[in-house]
């Protein structure tokens, strides 16, 4: 279990190298990141179960819509939530839901044949992942802005650039 | 405009090989064609508060009809990039345009169209550079009966770079080449 946990944060982290969850937007925050981690985590754990009935009922081929479904309840839940606790209004629901994230793990873990102990395991360590190269990445881009950078190379292309290099590093632990 | 390039790049990374790439692009054209015609056709009878799960359950119908014809005649293609067919359905643009239905289909077959350019341009470069070979038809072999790969350049101590379709390989040279795009377009569309 802790192999399965540190193995999905570092050696097959979901970002890079499932390509899961690359977001490019000018907002930079991390709130959106957090977000997004947490609602993979509920929504994994939601569609477990739903997946579980899909299989007894013997109609596995709903599979995606079911699945799409439960996040984007799961996120407008979150969303409200967030947006009671922190009085902000801006309307984050179209970036959250197209995050590939939530909705490749839910589909990794369910192929994978997990248990819930293990899905449980995966998605938190996931999680844990895709918000340390965020962190990661997101210093990096400030250090970024402060260099001499290339005009055509400005934003994401550097982004991807990076997000390489780190995975090379990655790669070799 | 950058969820759609946040969910196209996704795919640039992924798929190694042209024959895949063709495939793909196949799946892609109808998903999104056959989407937008019906999104926009029923747009106005839709509450814009629920336009985006209205909008993923039509994408995620057409989606799951394509994967399991897929599943069943080129179970090869599914093997390689079955498990992210899905995630196309995220590809959710045009959810809230009001455009009308002809200006709607010719915009997104433009997009489309130049998504699936650089795509297929993009994954022949990588495929040529990684492992030195063109793959035309392996996977649908069973259907067409034959088996194209081809060698391109003599033996050689540059190609192939096994580094290329590698994970962090993939992120440099799709970030390379997004950068030559921005600087042929002349400016950074970020």
């Amino acid at each position: 279990m802790i192999d399965l946990f540190i193995g999905s944060i570092f050696l097959s982290n979901v970002l890079l190298t499932k390509y899961l969850g690359i977001r490019i937007d000018k907002d930079k925050s991390l709130t959106v990141t957090i977000l997004i981690s947490i609602i993979t985590i509920i929504s994994s754990i939601v569609n477990y179960f739903v997946y579980s009935l899909l299989l007894k009922l013997n109609a596995i081929y709903l599979r995606n819509l079911i699945f799409i479904l439960d996040i984007v309840i799961v996120s407008s839940i979150v969303l409200m939530i967030y947006k009671l606790i922190t009085n902000n209004e801006d309307d984050i629901l179209p970036v959250v839901v197209s995050n590939s994230l939530i909705l490749g793990v839910s589909l990794f873990v369910t192929s994978s044949g997990y248990d819930l102990i293990n899905t449980i395991v995966y998605t938190i360590g996931s999680s844990v992942g895709y918000i340390l190269v965020m962190f990661l990445f997101y210093y990096m881009d400030k250090e970024l802005s402060k260099r001499k950078v290339l005009v055509s190379f400005k934003g994401y292309p550097i982004m991807l650039i990076t997000l390489g290099i780190l995975c090379m590093v990655l790669e070799r632990l | 405009m950058n969820i759609y390039i946040s969910m196209a790049i996704l795919y640039l990374l992924l798929i190694n090989t042209f024959e895949n790439a063709y495939l793909f692009s196949i799946c892609f054209l109808i998903t999104m064609l056959l989407s937008d015609i019906i999104i926009t056709a029923i747009k106005r009878f839709v509450y814009p508060n629920i336009r985006i799960p209205v909008s993923l359950m039509i994408t995620g119908t057409i989606i799951t009809i394509i994967e399991l014809i897929i599943k069943k005649y080129i179970p090869g293609f599914y093997n390689d990039i079955g498990l992210y067919l899905p995630l196309m359905m995220l590809i959710i643009y045009n959810y809230d345009s009001n455009d009308s239905l002809k200006k709607s289909l010719i915009n997104t077959f433009k997009k489309a169209m130049q998504y699936v350019l650089v795509l297929l341009g993009l994954i022949l470069v990588k495929e040529i550079l990684g492992t030195n070979t063109v793959t035309l038809m392996d996977n649908i072999s069973n259907i067409t009966g034959y088996r194209a790969i081809y060698r391109i350049l003599p033996d050689n101590n540059l190609i192939p770079m096994p580094l290329l379709v590698s994970s962090g390989g993939s992120f440099i040279l799709v970030g390379l080449a997004l950068g030559v795009m921005n600087k042929i377009k002349g400016g950074n569309n970020d």
